[in-house]
């Protein structure tokens, strides 16, 4: 078609999805509206896309309006932790703890200035996350975050039992960490020796997770043993 | 970050739940979305604007999806519908009785979602970045990763072969 010559109904057809997306240059557009003007075959052609496409959208709109999109940014922020915390584990400071020897039962809490640095920010909130958002037996929470290594490991240990101890290496199954309150696994994200532990506090309820590989530690807020 | 999420997550979703159809599906896709984003941002070369670059990621993690669960239906339509039930949901409904209020009714919503099933998960993206978030071709392009040309025909054969299957709401 000619930039501005008139137009056929053949020509409309050819150009009627770029003329109803506003994608023709000007002098193109005023030719289609014109023919429009004068032919009512082609104007029911241009009704019918545009029901289809407003049926679309509406459609679309109606499910859209059902989506609770609150908690997208915290399932994002818990997300990208996770691969920190993954990346963290797997990279042992060679300086020593970063924390003082306190992660045992019976000491106070992680409060030491290193242990609140930015560094572990981001470990501490999926530690913190973790803590708060598994429940005793919830494997199905674990289930949907398997997708993270280091993070599915701590939830399936997370989800034992109370009161009993247990060992066993890297292939922990959902039946072995339902009974288990300590694991030592061969492997967490590829670094070896870990120690992961959880509790529930008895005045609190709290739920508090310990991961240990003998150079650092890291634990949920307000951790106390 | 937060922003940038806040920002974007309306129009993702409604362009996720138009691909996927099932609202958990839909917020899945989204978070992994941006997840993905945000640890690939080195792959963000500023070509293109960065919600057709997330919008590549989305439609991208969205086919995988229907790929994966190509056999399950698993929409609830009862999720969008008020206590009442259809009856409240039709009276609620704005306007009154042309063909678009009339798809606020849950069966003609399950029939426009059924059309689109019929199409392939590349003319579904194409057609619903278009109908839905009103992108232009160019953007279109940058987001589903395929040439002009390539879009047109998408939107071409997915408008047709959508106004054959809605036919009879559409009317004449």
């Amino acid at each position: 078609m000619k930039s501005g010559a008139p137009v056929n109904c053949h020509d409309f057809e050819d150009r009627v999805h770029a003329f109803l997306d506003d994608e023709l240059p000007d002098t193109e557009l005023a030719a289609m509206r014109g023919h429009l003007g004068d032919c009512p075959r082609c104007e029911k052609i241009v009704t019918g896309f545009q029901k289809t496409g407003a049926l679309i959208s509406t459609a679309v709109t109606e499910m859209v309006t059902a989506v609770d999109v609150s908690g997208i940014w915290q399932a994002v922020e818990s997300g990208l932790d996770a691969g920190v915390i993954a990346a963290e584990l797997a990279t042992p400071s060679a300086s020593g703890r970063e924390h003082p020897a306190q992660g045992h039962p019976g000491s106070s809490r992680w409060d030491s200035p290193r242990w609140d640095s930015p560094r572990w920010d981001s470990v501490r909130r999926v530690l913190d996350s973790i803590a708060t958002r598994v429940s005793p037996g919830n494997l199905g929470w674990a289930g949907a975050a398997a997708s993270v290594t280091a993070l599915a490991m701590l939830m399936l240990l997370s989800a034992g039992q109370d009161g009993q101890v247990g060992d066993t290496g890297r292939n922990v199954t959902v039946a072995q960490a339902a009974g288990l309150k300590s694991a030592r696994l061969d492997s967490l994200s590829g670094a070896p020796g870990y120690t992961v532990s959880s509790w529930v506090q008895p005045r609190t309820k709290a739920r508090v997770i310990w991961v240990d590989n003998g150079v650092n530690e890291f634990a949920s807020r307000d951790a106390r043993y | 970050m937060r922003v940038l999420v806040e920002r974007y997550q309306d129009r993702l979703v409604a362009v996720v739940v138009g691909m996927v159809r099932n609202h958990d599906d839909a917020l899945e896709v989204v978070q992994e979305t941006y997840i993905k984003a945000f640890r690939n941002l080195d792959g963000f070369r500023g070509q293109s604007s960065f919600y057709t670059w997330i919008y590549r990621i989305a439609v991208n993690q969205a086919i995988d999806l229907k790929r994966r669960e190509s056999r399950r239906v698993s929409v609830e339509f009862d999720e969008v519908l008020p206590p009442g039930g259809v009856d409240e949901w039709s009276q609620s409904s704005v306007g009154g009785n042309d063909t678009f209020s009339r798809v606020r009714n849950r069966e003609l919503v399950a029939k426009v979602y059924e059309a689109m099933e019929s199409l392939t998960a590349n003319h579904r993206a194409v057609i619903i970045l278009r109908e839905v978030d009103g992108l232009s071709y160019e953007e279109i392009s940058d987001a589903v990763g395929c040439s002009l040309g390539t879009v047109m025909s998408r939107l071409h054969y997915a408008r047709k072969a959508l106004q054959l299957r809605l036919e009879e709401i559409i009317g004449s």
